[in-house]
């Protein structure tokens, strides 16, 4: 379904002078064989297993006893812990998200233009992604974040006591937002990239009919940028709603203070691992693909009244 | 046209720079021909621990001939691997396990029961160990796990800098009572002497496992019965609950929107805004006082009145089982024996795992004039609290998510209590029905 | 390599000048948490926490050498576990994934539509639950404690999110090409070959880098797979330096200076293909 829709929406520049092209059935098979054998050994195999294990009671360490659908009644209703870590996690992408890309669109701006050490900047900007969920991150995060940390002693100087941010339920869940946006890295080069595809000549046509630094923004750029916007956004929504190292570091696995940093993929990981209760987690996982694949298939629906195409 | 080309020259380049890498490691055949037939130990380990592990390994393979395959890593990630490698049919040979999980790896046939090989006289020898030890093996009747080390839990560990400077002594035999008094006067005093800065008593242990399971025992219970259930009430729970909320009101305990998560370097003791802090006392104390200048002591955990026994808590932190699927129990054995008993293994692997097993090896030590005064230390308070030490149940199949590492619903509640989010009665009724189901 | 003419939106030169200005205040905001930690580096253990400065009050390089030396085996081998890695997951990325992205855009097959899909559908589902089949499946093949887990599958393309992105750039490469190829007599794999793949470059080096990078810093599929030291990776290690319970003597210091020492390669890999990979990418067509 999905595919559908995004073969649908490829640019169609080529369809006119396109012909078409016999079905090459064999050559097409022969050359996806490597994609082929990965695909079923190293995803299709291990997703039906989980779709089987999701059905089970499995505690990794006996074998899975048949449930039925024991497991998906108990994730709706019967698991308080459930709710809150879906709805934190759809807090993170629906604000991480947007957030981060826009950052990553302001500072792509600033950064595309000839400049000594215009490199190095870059560099400095993509540096934060570069370093991951690494350890050393967590913890300078907890100390960035805390009591008594930068981000408080910045704030005393124009006289506001911040709380130590990731200790109450309210502030936490927005330190790992910032984690996010910190770490726009990716989304940024795509959007240089993108900036430079901008045809000079567009920029010039609009300066002549008396277009302004802030029109020329807003009625050249935004506008050709919408299919780059359009795919990080969908990106970024699908590995963000898998987000879990960063709430794992951080938290050192416990989506404290109460659940509030307990990402769904983190949940479930402690479920499945910590808990025994591989089952479920299983399930907990399906269900995620399910809301990931509708969120995708809307996105790609609502596309054609916002993402400019070029071919249309 | 030229830059294109050019690029695919790179990447030609950096692929044949990639395949001869490849070709000179040879690293799609296994990676260490040893491996194969060494008996592979997983052990998690922090800080300097995964050196001195590795070390007590190679004093082995020295000694005995066995070849080892050591596969240390950290908490975070280490039982991940373990659950990964035994339902993959690929356990190590010989693997550490501690209280929350043991009985689990236990129950479900992934530890090898060591009735043969472990006690008086057989190859892993029992016959000098505390009964602190010796009771902490089994479950159910069954000899499972092997203790790598005595340490008292919790030991309460206090900055004895700051507490001199106040004029204030412990005693050891304070009441719960003295405790929360003395956390009151303390937190005042420190303030005061911080021109009104922010300070304390102690951080919020109300999600904190051991000190909970210390309150339980003061009170003349188990947290567990034998049969796996639940043997501390609900009033336990809801006293204990009281107790942290009293704190918050009172101002003794550091508020939750004052906390900060992480290790020991995020305690209040380390942030110098509290005294005190608890902790296994062997990994504990020589942790805490890597990341401080003051000097560090022990106290143990109050009784529980006036009129009640002071009850401590002398147990290993960390077991080794042996795989029920190993074709190696006896090497495995012999490595155990080693690692516990030898005074070789007991040199390198230092303090970290707690004190050795046997009356007669701690004097040794002690007497020896190698160790520092942290471990010295560490050693007496073990010695002081052996007489009041009784033994305690190890937790059952299930219990993880009430008391487990990590997300525990213990911590949870007490959190959402000190938030408001929950009351405590409520808190204590949510505790008592998952029990139920999980156990 | 020219640059390509900046579109020129600010193009007054004391906006210019605001803009350079405002970048620069960004990027050390951006480098103040990276500050703290190379800062921490140098300093001795019981100050790192004790003193949150960026001050320190003693100096002390001994973290260095202490982190390199700290566990089995230098610090160096891990490095090169690392390295030997990352580069055949590159060669295995750039082969696999370019080979199936031209399939999926240039060929017409039956069902092509239904494994696009099933493709992109297998990264909406959390590795967690995946790993433990997998694993029973690398276990089998006798496979586990050695590279092949994490190497194998990026010959199998099993990355979908490149060959997304490649198919995004084939089809932005004119028909005409291939059309010109089957004249002369190039079957699809010929084309694939001799055609797409060279015009491919720039994209090529966008997959090896984000692969570099992904990979370098993978951590739990290196956790699972490999268990004995010598076969360690730089992640693990600095794992094995680290202590999320906090429960021992500490290593902080030496975890810091390893965590400086490990973004150094991610560092001048981007640095010197920041230009070609912006590159990369403007060619790939991504538009949507």
């Amino acid at each position: 379904m999905t595919a559908d829709v995004l073969m649908k929406h490829e640019p169609t520049a080529t369809v006119g002078r396109r012909r078409r092209i016999a079905e090459a059935n064999g050559p097409a098979y022969l050359m996806l064989i490597p994609w082929f054998v990965g695909f079923l050994c190293l995803t299709a195999i291990p997703m039906a297993a989980s779709l089987y294990l999701s059905f089970t009671k499995y505690s990794l360490l006996a074998p899975p006893k048949w449930l039925g659908l024991d497991n998906y009644t108990y994730m709706f209703n019967g698991d308080y812990r459930y709710w809150p870590s879906l709805s934190v996690t759809a807090f993170y992408v629906f604000t991480s998200v947007p957030l981060s890309i826009a950052v990553a669109l302001i500072v792509a701006l600033g950064l595309n233009r000839k400049m000594r050490g215009i490199g190095a900047l870059r560099s400095v900007y993509y540096l934060p992604s570069l370093l991951g969920g690494s350890v050393a991150i967590a913890v300078m995060w907890r100390q960035i974040f805390g009591n008594h940390g930068v981000v408080n002693s910045a704030l005393a100087l124009v006289g506001i006591t911040g709380p130590a941010w990731l200790a109450t339920p309210q502030s936490a869940p927005w330190t790992l937002v910032f984690l996010h946006v910190w770490q726009f890295g990716s989304p940024m080069v795509i959007f240089l990239a993108a900036l430079k595809q901008i045809p000079q000549d567009l920029y010039d046509a609009a300066r002549i009919d008396g277009a302004g630094a802030w029109q020329l923004f807003r009625y050249v750029t935004v506008p050709i940028l919408t299919p780059i916007i359009f795919f990080n956004m969908v990106m970024q929504m699908i590995v963000s709603f898998q987000a879990f190292t960063p709430a794992f570091v951080i938290s050192n696995g416990t989506g404290a203070p109460t659940d509030s940093t307990l990402f769904y993929t983190l949940y479930l990981y402690v479920e499945g691992f910590s808990n025994f209760h591989m089952g479920y987690a299983a399930a907990m996982a399906w269900v995620l693909l399910f809301i990931i694949a509708i969120l995708t298939a809307i996105a790609f629906g609502t596309a054609r009244f916002w993402v400019f195409n070029p071919d249309a | 046209m030229s830059d294109l080309k050019l690029n695919r020259k790179q990447f030609l380049r950096m692929g044949a720079s990639a395949a001869a890498l490849a070709a000179l490691s040879n690293v799609l055949g296994p990676v260490s021909a040893l491996a194969a037939d060494a008996l592979s130990v997983a052990w998690w380990g922090e800080g300097d621990q995964n050196k001195r592990t590795g070390e007590a390994l190679k004093a082995f393979t020295a000694k005995s001939g066995i070849a080892t395959d050591p596969q240390g890593t950290n908490f975070n990630g280490y039982f991940d691997r373990l659950a990964t490698q035994v339902a993959g049919g690929n356990p190590p040979d010989v693997f550490q396990v501690y209280l929350a999980n043991m009985a689990q790896y236990a129950a479900r046939g992934t530890a090898a029961d060591l009735g043969d090989l472990l006690g008086d006289g057989k190859a892993i020898d029992t016959s000098d160990w505390s009964p602190a030890a010796k009771d902490s093996t089994g479950l159910g009747g069954t000899n499972y796990f092997v203790p790598l080390g005595l340490s008292t839990q919790p030991a309460i560990i206090y900055d004895k800098t700051l507490l001199d400077g106040l004029g204030v002594t412990l005693k050891p035999d304070w009441t719960l009572a003295e405790f929360k008094d003395t956390c009151q006067q303390i937190g005042k005093a420190l303030s005061k002497s911080k021109q009104g800065a922010e300070a304390f008593g102690c951080d919020d242990f109300g999600g904190q496992v051991p000190v909970l399971e210390a309150f339980v025992r003061s009170k003349g219970r188990n947290v567990f019965t034998d049969g796996g259930q639940l043997a501390m009430t609900k009033d336990d729970l809801t006293e204990w609950y009281e107790l942290w909320n009293e704190g918050r009101t009172d101002g003794w305990v550091v508020p939750p929107q004052a906390q900060q998560q992480g290790g020991f370097e995020a305690t209040a003791l380390i942030r110098g805004i509290a005294p005190f802090a608890v902790a296994a006392s062997s990994k504990g104390l020589q942790g805490f006082q890597s990341l401080t200048k003051n000097d560090l002591n022990f106290n143990p955990w109050p009784r529980y009145s006036g009129d009640s026994e002071r009850i401590e808590l002398v147990t290993p932190v960390e077991w080794m089982v042996i795989s029920s699927s190993t074709a190696r129990k006896e090497d495995a054995a012999k490595l155990l024996s080693f690692l516990v008993n030898d005074e070789a293994a007991i040199t390198a692997m230092g303090i970290a795992h707690g004190v050795p097993l046997s009356a007669k090896m701690r004097k040794q030590f002690m007497d020896g004039g190698k160790l520092s005064p942290v471990e010295l230390k560490i050693y007496q308070n073990v010695e002081d609290a052996l007489p009041h030490s009784k033994p305690r149940v190890i937790f059952p199949a299930g219990s993880g998510p009430l008391l487990g590492p990590g997300s525990n619903l213990l911590t949870l509640l007490n959190q959402q209590i000190a938030f408001k989010q929950t009351s405590v009665q409520a808190a204590v009724d949510r505790f008592f029905s998952e029990a139920a189901r999980n156990l | 390599m020219p640059e390509v003419p900046t579109p020129s939106i600010w193009r007054i030169p004391r906006t210019s000048t605001t803009i350079a200005v405002l970048l620069v205040i960004g990027a050390i905001l951006m480098l103040y948490p990276l500050l703290w930690m190379f800062v921490s580096s140098f300093k001795p253990e019981d100050e790192i926490f004790t003193d949150l400065s960026v001050i320190p009050q003693h100096v002390t390089a001994s973290n260095y050498p202490e982190g390199w030396t700290h566990l089995a085996s230098p610090f160096s081998v891990y490095f090169i576990n690392s390295f030997i890695i990352a580069a055949l997951a590159i060669v295995g990325n750039l082969l696999s994934c370019s080979l199936t992205a031209y399939v999926f855009a240039r060929l017409k097959f039956r069902w092509r539509n239904v494994w696009f899909a099933l493709m992109l559908m297998g990264i909406m589902l959390p590795q967690h639950v995946t790993i433990i089949p997998q694993y029973i499946i690398f276990n089998k093949a006798h496979l586990v404690n050695t590279f092949a887990p994490l190497v194998l599958p990026k010959f199998l393309a099993v990355d979908s999110f490149f060959i997304f992105l490649m198919v995004q750039f084939i089809r932005a490469i004119p028909r005409e090409l291939d059309e010109a190829a089957a004249i002369d007599g190039c079957g699809p794999f010929r084309t694939f070959l001799f055609v797409i793949l060279p015009l491919c470059g720039p994209a090529l080096i966008t997959v090896a880098i984000f692969t570099f990078v992904w990979t370098w810093n993978d951590f739990f599929s290196q956790l699972l797979y490999l268990t004995s030291d010598r076969t360690l990776t730089v992640p693990l290690a600095l794992r094995m330096l680290s202590s999320s319970t906090g429960e021992s003597t500490s290593t902080w210091g030496a975890l810091f200076a390893m965590s400086c020492l490990s973004i150094i390669p991610l560092l001048l890999i981007f640095f010197f293909f920041q230009r070609r990979l912006v590159e990369g990418i403007a060619t790939t067509g991504l538009k949507g």
